[in-house]
């Protein structure tokens, strides 16, 4: 997401206002000329490493909240290299550039305040220390800070908390203001069965900068795996959610039993011929040119590994047809044809093929790339040519 | 006409539909029915020309096309205050009538079910079902054992089927609409993916209009309905359908597709006089719930699993819908109430230990004693129970329970679990905002785009970072406005 931040930014004339998009975007910012960067609800934030740096002199930045998600809050989340104005901005880290405000901020990022006395006024004692004067509030009614105005150095803050009732949840939000706003999450639970806590100290600064509790995961997102499809004449589904990327197609039909029926399987390129010298896998060819597409002798099925299909493909034909001496003539006697595809040992979509009509030749299914996703098309219409003319459509000079 | 001619047919708008003639068109009760060539739509015309004729009857469908559509947005006709979202959302839980038509005579067109409605080749080993629709009957009846374990689904299927059933009652009846004729016919169900869809929406009540023309079907007709049958159309102490007709109906199919019997089909001797008028007693005045527990009269021995392994806020309803209300109309549970306390129920699933459990999935009543009522397994493991705490209106900071979900490995996670203001219906986006994982002993929350998500320390966790979730850490699943509160227990 950063390339479109700094997309954005590039665009952007010195002088001018660059207006960020509402939402989270991914560090590192860079900024090498005076511009002004206004957000709308925007949220800059990086794992490690600063998430905004200014090379420039007479930048400016405005409604933004600017985040150090993994790294310790003492690391520099903003960086000047100029002078820069600020305005209605939230940072969490540190920032480098802005005199004073360059100091550690020894405060929490959240304070548990535990369990306290519902309705009845609480005390609480926060010590805290700030390199440049600050001012403390609280948006949540009923929380208090006394002093509100914090000078330079060590504070020591009195927090009053009253009015909650029980069995609510108290998630306040304090906000420290200077240069930068820095907030602080205040949590805690009202209970009519503690007596009033007085003067307990949450917070006491001499603590090393924190640690974040947020880490990064690599492992994919869950997907539901959907039942075995039946697919219909007509139907065209998208392959992905039933297979990963290998399948094994088996054609099966009740009878005549000795009717032999093989696969042809055609890999078609762009202009609707066949793909290469290898383009077309069937008994007397058993594999496509890098193994993408395989014919099993021992039962006849097909596999097909979608991953490893040349990008020059366009679209797989399976086709079946009769062996000219077989008990069989046509596919109008050939009772209950179905393919089913199999994938990790399971079967994930089946097809059973109605009213192929009268011709020695099927063309089953059609495998095609749509937006770089394989989908399947179940055709099941009858070839009456038969295979040597089918070939010949495909560029192949076929002898029968 | 031969079979298989193809027809013209002239819609009200002035359009033209073709469909094949067919001899031996199937027929119901009331119509019969061809197919356009596409096989989309079907083109239904009534048995009795009479009823064809009956100006009321044209006006009612017309009605229920138009103002009363809730497959089409507002702005495209249909049902006031419809959007294009919610509209398809209902498309494909409704088979909706489309249009009119005029000629060669009145009649309508509909959509055909979607395919996964029927049975294809190999559900049955026994039976030939290829090609038959979904009735749920084949799947809570005594069928059942000959249906292969493809097409059976599991006990989260079967409640997703209950939660979206509810979910269109709950439309028809927002409308102000009844269905007057809820039965096993009349929702198809697909257990595989969970789904369903109501058919034969053309007998639909628009109460205080028109009057209903069908009774319903055996052993979903109300009680009342059933008990003042044989009085006159006109005797005002008569119960016709209506909603609260539908509202009996309702959780008969729910407590079928959850327990796979009737709730009302018990070993009690109502009458030794005759079957039908033991029948009529079940069902009509003298019905008793199976599990009533104040009147253990009709309760079969060999009971198994009951309403009391549901949640408690579904044995609730079941008790109000079965014993309070089963002969008291105006007691019985709504169909919204249906749908929230089945959501409710459907946050309380886990899955089951035993990979041999035929139902896979129960709702976990008693997070202290976390065994599945089907099969008698312990789960292994923690359970882990997330409560979530939005924050009240007008007091900034300040939050209240919301809800509960028991997680395990996998849950996808939506709106409805990040934001307070969104609900878990048809207007909400189906896109997964965050997961949870169980690695390594340790409960994961994975953001996934849900934004604002902070982390226990009140650190940012961006799409793609994760946190973990330790007894007792409370975080925000986002920090943003209406943004929810949680907190995780581990027992």
């Amino acid at each position: 997401m950063s390339e479109n931040i700094n997309d954005l930014i590039s665009r952007t004339n010195s002088g001018e206002i660059a207006l960020l998009p509402t939402g989270e975007y991914e560090g590192p910012i860079y900024i090498t000329k005076p511009i002004k960067l206004v957000g709308n609800n925007t949220t800059l934030w990086a794992r490690r490493g600063s998430v905004i740096e200014m090379t420039c002199e007479g930048a400016a930045l405005q409604d933004l909240r600017v985040e150090l998600t993994e790294a310790q809050s003492s690391q520099n989340a903003i960086v000047a290299h100029g002078k820069t104005m600020i305005s209605d901005v939230e940072v969490m880290g540190a920032v480098m550039g802005f005199g004073d405000e360059d100091g550690y901020f020894d405060i929490p990022r959240s304070i548990d305040l535990g369990t306290f006395a519902a309705e009845k006024k609480n005390t609480f004692i926060i010590k805290l220390n700030v390199p440049v004067a600050c001012e403390l509030s609280c948006t949540t009614a009923g929380v208090l800070f006394t002093p509100s105005s914090l000078q330079q150095g060590e504070n020591l803050v009195t927090m009053t908390v009253q009015g909650f009732s029980t069995g609510t949840l108290l998630y306040g939000e304090a906000m420290l203001r200077s240069q930068f706003t820095r907030r602080i999450y205040i949590t805690g639970r009202p209970s009519a069965e503690v007596q009033p806590i007085n003067g307990k100290t949450v917070y006491e600064c001499g603590n090393e900068a924190l640690q974040s509790d947020v880490f990064s995961v690599l492992s994919p997102a869950p997907s539901e795996e959907l039942p075995p499809a039946d697919i219909r004449k007509g139907q065209r589904i998208s392959l992905y959610q039933y297979i990963k990327n290998k399948c094994e197609i088996h054609f099966t039909h009740s009878s005549p039993n000795t009717a032999e029926i093989d696969p042809y399987v055609f890999l078609l390129d762009a202009n609707g011929k066949v793909f290469g010298s290898k383009g077309m896998v069937f008994f007397g060819n058993e594999s496509s040119e890098n193994g993408s597409v395989k014919y099993f002798a021992d039962d006849g099925h097909i596999e097909i590994d979608f991953e490893k299909i040349d990008y020059r493909v366009d679209r797989i034909l399976l086709t079946y047809s009769l062996y000219a001496e077989s008990a069989a003539q046509s596919f109008a006697e050939v009772k209950s044809p179905r393919c089913s595809f199999v994938a990790d040992g399971k079967e994930r979509i089946t097809y059973s093929m109605y009213n192929i009509g009268n011709a020695p030749t099927a063309i089953a299914l059609e495998f095609y790339n749509y937006k770089g996703e394989w989908k399947v098309s179940a055709e099941g219409r009858g070839y009456s040519g038969g295979m040597a003319a089918l070939c010949n459509i495909f560029g192949i000079v076929a002898d029968n | 006409m031969n079979s298989g001619d193809i027809c013209l047919a002239t819609l009200e708008s002035g359009e033209t539909i073709e469909y094949v003639f067919d001899a031996n068109a199937p027929r119901g009760g009331m119509k019969h029915t061809f197919f356009t060539p596409d096989r989309k739509y079907a083109v239904q015309f009534f048995n009795n020309p009479r009823d064809a004729a009956n100006p009321q009857m044209q006006d009612r469908i017309r009605t229920i096309v138009s103002r009363y559509n809730p497959t089409v947005s507002e702005q495209n006709g249909g049902a006031l205050g419809n959007t294009e979202k919610t509209a398809d959302y209902f498309r494909a839980k409704f088979c909706w009538p489309v249009a009119i038509i005029k000629s060669p005579e009145f009649g309508i067109v509909c959509p055909t079910y979607p395919q996964n409605f029927f049975f294809g080749e190999g559900a049955s080993a026994v039976l030939n079902l290829s090609g038959k629709d979904k009735k749920s009957n084949w799947f809570t009846g005594r069928n059942r054992k000959y249906i292969s374990n493809g097409e059976l689904g599991d006990f989260r299927m079967m409640l997703r089927i209950a939660i979206g059933l509810a979910r269109s009652v709950r439309r028809l009846h927002q409308a102000g609409l009844a269905h007057s004729d809820l039965s096993c016919n009349n929702v198809l169900v697909d257990p595989r993916t969970g789904s369903s869809v109501v058919i034969d929406i053309d007998s639909l009540v628009v109460p205080n209009k028109y009057a209903p023309e069908v009774c319903g079907t055996r052993g979903y007709i109300a009680p009342e309905v059933l008990a003042t049958m044989e009085r006159d159309m006109a005797d005002p102490s008569r119960c016709l359908p209506c909603v609260q007709t539908d509202l009996h109906a309702l959780p008969v199919l729910i407590y079928e597709y959850l327990f796979l019997r009737h709730p009302l089909i018990g070993p009690k001797i109502y009458s030794a006089d005759s079957a039908e008028k033991d029948d009529f007693l079940a069902m009509g005045p003298m019905a008793t719930f199976i599990e009533n527990p104040n009147d253990n009269s009709n309760r079969p021995p060999d009971l198994g699993v009951t309403i009391t392994s549901l949640s408690k806020g579904l044995e609730d309803l079941f008790i109000r819908a079965f014993v309070d209300g089963l002969h008291h109309p105006s007691e019985r549970p709504s169909a919204m109430e249906w749908e929230s306390e089945l959501l409710r129920a459907w946050d309380k699933l886990q899955p089951c230990s035993n990979p041999a459990c035929s139902k896979r999935w129960f709702i976990l009543r008693d997070e202290n004693d976390p065994v599945c009522p089907f099969c008698g397994t312990r789960m292994r493991g923690s359970v882990a129970k997330l409560s979530l705490k939005s924050e009240m209106r007008g007091r900034k900071g300040v939050f209240r329970d919301k809800g509960e979900l028991f997680i395990y490995d996998n849950m996808p996670l939506f709106d409805w679990h990040v934001f307070s203001n969104i609900h878990n219906d048809e207007k909400a986006s189906a896109e997964m905002r965050a997961y949870i994982c169980h690695r390594n002993d340790m409960w994961l929350l994975v953001n996934n785009g849900a934004e604002g998500m902070l982390s226990p320390d009140g650190r940012l966790v961006p799409k793609g970072s994760a946190i973990e979730l330790k007894n007792g850490c409370l975080f925000r699943m986002s920090g943003r406005e209406n943004g929810l509160a949680a907190q995780i227990t581990i027992t």
